[in-house]
């Protein structure tokens, strides 16, 4: 049995192996698995706020919360009601209960913690990588991370304090489905807002970049440097936007249609909008790491006829006709549609000898444990897909047992799972839960769910 | 031979070359590396003895051999730490000597691509101590200092200064209707179905915005803000994303969602204004700002605004970001290369990426040190009044210098709404811009040209009253007078990251010696130590002296009184009186008269200076335990201007757990002779810190053995470092007076606090503004102001080249 001195040795150990270049890092996994070189691997989290209740992802007859490993098959069970419409996908899924997460900060948000395993607060820059941000750099593409967000009205880019690739270097989100086509498939629109935004942003690129090169020549060596290092920036950004028009065939044909989702003035458009570019932007190749805020305290889900906001329904408050908890079923399920919709989508396209929904793997989660007011002693996950063969994700229902019991385990063993079925495997993701007991297990991943 | 230093790249340049052509030679004599082997290695390593299996005539010149690379690497960090000759040996090679033959084996390896870039490295904070300490003070050095030309990346807290309040917060503004009344102006619904019903409102603007320059430090040297920091690409993607939306509220508002939440039967209680949640929500944006009049006159030409209407819009773009205004060769070029290139978007559009070109420039992203201003006999340039300006400023703030010139603006906002809402929208929560700082007017008055001026100029800085002598979580750094000297310290002694590191609180609960320390008590050491310095710093006399052996302490989160409120929220009297924040200095509340803001003066063998700080030895110690080896390599870096070797990737050093062995017998492991190679630099240095537990807490018993405090300082080089330095030491306070008086102490801290001023390691040519300020330290009887003033007038401050 490891101890939590050992723990925190691994984790700082872990910490080390960040400095690793990601190329290297790539090649080195590249390198582990000649089998399969060629195809990508693709992971999607969708956080939701507000806790995701334990209680609702329980399948007929089956339990959690007691004193043992509950391991039982989903095979000929009664999906939960908000589960039904990844019915279709059953054999792929796994419900993940009983995991905590008291490393965080518990409240209304862990912020970074939910998936980064760490104690976080939304005003203070992040301490260290979450799983999205630490899988962005190890698998990247044009887009290293794409993060969406519904948010209230106009608001463009927004920092929910969710995601980060390191320290102090927190991921931006966009709320606003324009804005963020254009950012993804700007390439591809030939008029309108879209269209111009985006040649403005290569106007200035070009622009600024000539003026680096002209300051440049009248430098002395190191300073010169110094600049190359800032112009690389901008060599990037050009170069990102010369590989989308590259890919001009391939995301003509799989980029999603502009439509009024993107300009409605109802947010739950938007999130439906956001679903279908983040499907897009991973069936495209244009990135491999989407993370999916789908709300905060603030959202509204009008469109569904829910007008009071998530942190009056966390707090009781019903819409007129249905009760909060009503209400929470209907949310639940309708981001469960919209994760069944990407599946779906994924699972048509072929890839390898199967799908690219063979090698993907979605995550849906809160970024506030189980409750509206959390306390972090589980943390309940729905996962999808077992990323090439890599989690043994197929059609379970697992329960670890209670808070602080013999074999219990935290969402830090969880993305440690994560890290190994990406091929990089470490010690641990995140910090140890210094209060649970000496005999808790919190370094290494969960061996139930390694394929 | 003191130019000497500059040759040497040259030198080795050819005797790379000369390697390359010998590439499958062995040693011979005639040249320098074969000869410094023969003289100095040879006995040990050569025919009749392989010490260690290792020998070193033989030893081929072909970096392309793994193996013979890595013996020659080897090599390098044994001569280049002074491991080798050992130092038992009479005969020991000279710098000079040394230098040679490192960069010549550092030119091998590189030429195989494994090398150490020595040069490089040196650049860098945590190489700074690589400098020879002894040449660097021994004013041999007869070369003026200078500082290259230079571009010095923003600092992520320059940047905020102008960037959060402005540009990088996310308004939110929430309604409630029909909730509790309130007595006061407006509260009631004006106009409109609901009219008559209570309305309140609160009004969210948060920071929220990636910083493009987080922070860096590297451990080894604390030090966050360092010219040698390059922006990157994730710089440029976090200032493009923060630009466009800079632009977006320069030209046409700040978006805020507005939430307006009507109550109704189906509404609960909530604790919260309004006194209500779960009404009817509607949620709109609204746009709210004041638009610059020159902005708008571009955006509403009809057809492509000319250059004339152009001139002022991009004058006042230049104001707000690089606080200067465009010389007529940038009018031209932004005009026509960028607003006409984007014209046929519509003025808004090319005006807003004209404001995002600015705030993405590399005049935004760096500082431009070049020296503009005259060039004196020996080439050097001196900075110029403009350049002055940044260059002190942000030697003790991290605020702009410049303001804003006022401009006239329009509110976005016009709507008959609510007059709550409209003064909320409007009148409320604007962000106003700054104005120009004392030193801007000294340098528009032309008293900001030579060396005196500037000397005025810091003396005058220096001379302010400290606003904030004892900084809270509420008056935090930011409103202390001169902030950067506070970060200063911070950053030295490395105390503020006391809260960084994970304490076991919840198990801390009744055990004695530790139930003191709870969630927010290592925020609050620091804030203890910073009041401490800020003490010392009013004083400023022997100040570093002060630093390493004051018996002084503070306690900043007491008032010196005893609330029953809390007495009875801790639970008690007794829990109260064990759980006090003065029970991290072994002080009963109950027992002493303490007064914030002043002293407390505690037993002269409890507390010794900083070092004995609670916040600076958790900040140095392990989740559990103690850690000497940290503590000691801090004493060997900052206050002996020494270095250890990089951990040896072979040795994986595994202290063993134990419940009744005392750290001190725990450790006794390293004293294994590859392990001791590097920790006899540190352990010895770091074991006296064993009176104390490791949150702080001063003790005489360590599992019920008496803790055994002794230690020693030895293998000290550099000038000065005398006989009287290097011995046993008995506990804490012998170590840290031997340590308070020594000159070689007093110099190192005085390299770092160049470091830190200058962005800079010092190097060769700056030993003459070193030994200056040195020099005024001493004769001042120890004034930090002094030493700084040094600094800031120095040529390596004023010059460059």
């Amino acid at each position: 049995m490891l101890s939590r001195r050992s723990i925190l040795r691994g984790a700082s150990l872990g910490a080390g192996s960040i400095a690793l270049s990601p190329f290297l890092r790539h090649l080195e996994m590249l390198d582990r698995e000649p089998a399969h070189r060629q195809l990508p691997k693709r992971f999607v989290f969708v956080v939701k706020g507000s806790g995701l209740q334990g209680d609702f992802l329980e399948p007929e007859g089956l339990s959690r919360a007691t004193d043992r490993l509950i391991d039982q098959k989903l095979a000929g069970k009664q999906l939960p009601a908000s589960l039904v419409p990844l019915a279709a996908f059953r054999d792929r899924l796994t419900i993940l209960q009983g995991l905590s997460g008291k490393m965080c900060t518990i409240g209304h948000s862990s912020f970074y913690g939910a998936l980064g395993a760490y104690k976080a607060t939304g005003q203070t820059p992040p301490t260290g990588p979450t799983i999205d941000g630490f899988l962005s750099e190890a698998f990247p593409s044009v887009f290293n991370h794409v993060g969406l967000k519904m948010g209230a009205g106009g608001q463009g880019t927004a920092y929910p304090a969710i995601s980060a690739i390191g320290k102090n270097r927190q991921l931006p989100f966009q709320c606003n489905p324009q804005l963020a086509y254009m950012n993804l498939f700007g390439s591809i629109v030939d008029k309108g807002d879209i269209a111009k935004k985006y040649q403005r942003s290569g106007s200035v690129l070009d622009f600024m970049a000539d003026d680096i090169k002209k300051l440049r020549s009248r430098l002395p060596g190191p300073e010169k440097e110094k600049l190359e290092h800032y112009l690389h920036g901008f060599e990037t950004l050009k170069n990102r936007r010369g590989k989308l028009v590259a890919m001009q065939a391939q995301l003509k044909k799989d980029a999603p249609k502009l439509s009024d989702k993107y300009t409605s003035k109802v947010s739950t458009h938007h999130l439906d909008a956001h679903f279908d570019m983040a499907t897009a932007a991973l069936i495209t190749g244009i990135t491999n790491v989407v993370t999916l805020h789908c709300d905060d305290l603030q959202s509204s889900y009008e469109g569904l006829g829910i007008t009071p906001t998530v942190h009056s329904i966390g707090h009781g408050s019903s819409n007129g006709t249905e009760t909060a908890q009503e209400c929470r079923n209907r949310i639940r399920t309708f981001h469960v549609q919209l994760i069944a919709g990407m599946a779906k989508r994924l699972a048509e396209v072929p890839e390898g000898d199967g799908t690219m929904l063979d090698n993907t793997v979605i995550v849906y989660l809160s970024d506030n444990s189980n409750l509206h007011h959390s306390t972090a002693i589980e943390w309940p996950m729905v996962v999808l897909g077992d990323l090439g063969g890599k989690l043994k994700t197929g059609g379970r229902y697992l329960a670890y047992p209670r808070y602080g019991k013999q074999g219990h385990r935290t969402i830090g063993n969880w993305l440690t799972t994560v890290c190994h079925a990406a091929g990089l495997p470490r010690d641990h993701f995140g910090q140890p839960d210094l209060a649970l007991s000496k005999e808790i297990d919190q370094l290494g991943p969960l061996p139930e769910l390694l394929g | 031979m003191r130019n000497g230093s500059r040759m040497i790249p040259l030198l080795a340049a050819m005797l790379s070359m000369a390697a390359v052509a010998s590439a499958q030679a062995a040693a011979g004599a005639g040249e320098p590396v074969g000869a410094f082997l023969q003289r100095y290695c040879v006995r040990c390593h050569g025919p009749d003895k392989q010490k260690a299996g290792l020998r070193l005539d033989t030893l081929p010149r072909d970096f392309a051999d793994t193996h013979v690379a890595e013996t020659w690497r080897s090599v390098f960090y044994r001569v280049r730490f002074d491991e080798m000759p050992p130092r038992t040996t009479r005969r020991q090679p000279k710098g000079d000597q040394k230098r040679v033959v490192l960069e010549w084996i550092d030119q091998g390896l590189q030429s195989q691509g494994r090398g150490i870039h020595l040069a490089e490295k040196m650049r860098l904070p945590q190489y700074g101590n690589y400098v020879d300490h002894e040449q660097l003070f021994s004013g041999e050095v007869t070369d003026l200092p200078y500082t290259d030309a230079r571009l010095w990346r923003q600092r992520p807290d320059i940047y905020a200064a102008i960037w959060a309040r402005h540009y990088g917060q996310q308004h939110r503004y929430s309604v409630k209707i029909g909730g509790a009344r309130r007595r006061r102006p407006l509260s009631e619904v004006q106009h409109g179905p609901h009219r008559g019903k209570a309305i309140s409102a609160r009004y969210f603007a948060n920071e929220r915005y990636a910083n493009p320059f987080y922070e860096y430090v590297h451990h080894a040297s604390g030090i966050t803000d360092f010219a040698d920091i390059a922006a990157d690409q994730s710089s440029l993607e976090a200032l493009l994303t923060n630009a466009e939306k800079m632009a977006e509220i320069m030209t046409i508002g700040q978006p805020v969602a507005i939430t307006t939440e009507v109550k109704t039967k189906d509404s609960r209680h909530g604790n919260n204004h309004g006194m209500f949640v779960g009404g009817e929500v509607t949620t709109t944006t609204e746009r709210r700002g004041r638009i610059p009049r020159v902005f708008q006159a571009v955006m509403k030409h009809d057809g492509v605004a000319p250059r004339a209407v152009f001139e002022a819009a991009l004058d006042l773009g230049f104001q707000l970001f690089l606080r200067r205004s465009p010389e007529e060769v940038e009018l031209t070029h932004y005009y026509q290369d960028l607003f006409l290139k984007n014209a046929e978007l519509g003025n808004t559009m090319a005006l807003q990426a004209v404001l995002v070109a600015i705030a993405i420039s590399p005049e935004f992203v760096y500082r431009m040190e070049m020296g503009l201003g005259e060039e004196d006999e020996h080439g050097r340039r001196m900075l110029s009044p403009l350049e002055l300006v940044f260059a002190i400023q942000y030697s003790f703030a991290d605020s702009s210098p410049f303001g804003v010139d006022p401009f006239e603006a329009d509110d976005v906002f016009t709507k008959e709404v609510e007059p709550l809402i409209k003064k909320a929208l409007t009148r409320d929560h604007v962000v106003a811009y700054p104005r120009h700082g004392w030193l801007v007017e000294q340098m528009r008055a032309g008293k900001l040209q030579t060396r005196d001026d500037v000397e005025v100029a810091v003396r005058h800085l220096l001379a302010q009253r400290q606003r904030n002598l004892t900084p809270n979580h509420n008056r935090t750094i930011r409103s202390v007078t001169n902030p950067r000297i506070l970060q200063f310290f911070r950053e030295f002694f490395g105390y503020h990251k006391a809260k960084d590191v994970f304490k076991e609180v919840e198990n801390f609960k009744g055990v004695a010696g530790f139930q003191q320390f709870r969630n927010h008590t290592a925020t609050r050491f620091m804030y203890d130590t910073d009041a401490l310095v800020l003490h010392i710093l009013e004083q400023d006399k022997d100040v570093l002296y002060e630093l390493l052996t004051t018996n002084k302490v503070f306690v900043s989160y007491w008032s010196g009184k005893h609330d029953q409120r809390q007495i009875k929220r801790a639970g008690g009297r007794e829990r109260y009186r064990e759980t006090h924040d003065a029970q991290s200095y072994n002080v009963d509340p109950f027992e002493v008269a303490y007064k914030k803001g002043q002293a407390l003066e505690l037993p002269k063998e409890q507390r010794c200076g900083v070092l004995t700080q609670p916040s600076w030895l958790v900040a140095h110690s392990g989740n559990f335990d103690n850690d000497p080896v940290r503590r000691g390599k801090w004493i060997r870096e900052k206050l002996l201007a020494g270095y250890v070797m990089d951990v040896p990737i072979t040795v994986q050093a595994v202290i063993p757990d134990s419940d009744t062995m005392t750290l001190r017998e725990r450790f006794e492991v390293v004293h294994q002779d590859q392990c001791w190679q590097c920790h006899k630099k540190m352990n010895p240095l770091g074991m006296p810190f064993e009176a104390f537990n490791h949150v702080g807490r001063f003790r005489t018993l360590e599992r019920g053995k008496p803790v055994d405090t002794t230690g020693s300082i030895d293998y000290v080089d550099g000038y000065g470092a005398g006989e009287d330095l290097e011995g046993e030491v008995a506990d804490v306070r012998e170590m840290m007076e031997a340590l308070g008086r020594s000159p070689l102490v007093r110099q190192s801290f005085i390299r770092h606090v160049f470091r830190f001023w200058m962005g800079r390691n010092e190097q060769l040519h700056d030993s003459k503004t070193l030994i200056a300020m040195d020099a005024a330290y001493v004769s001042s009887g120890g004034s930090f102001k002094e030493l700084l003033v040094a600094l800031l007038t120095s040529d390596s401050f004023l010059y460059r080249k």
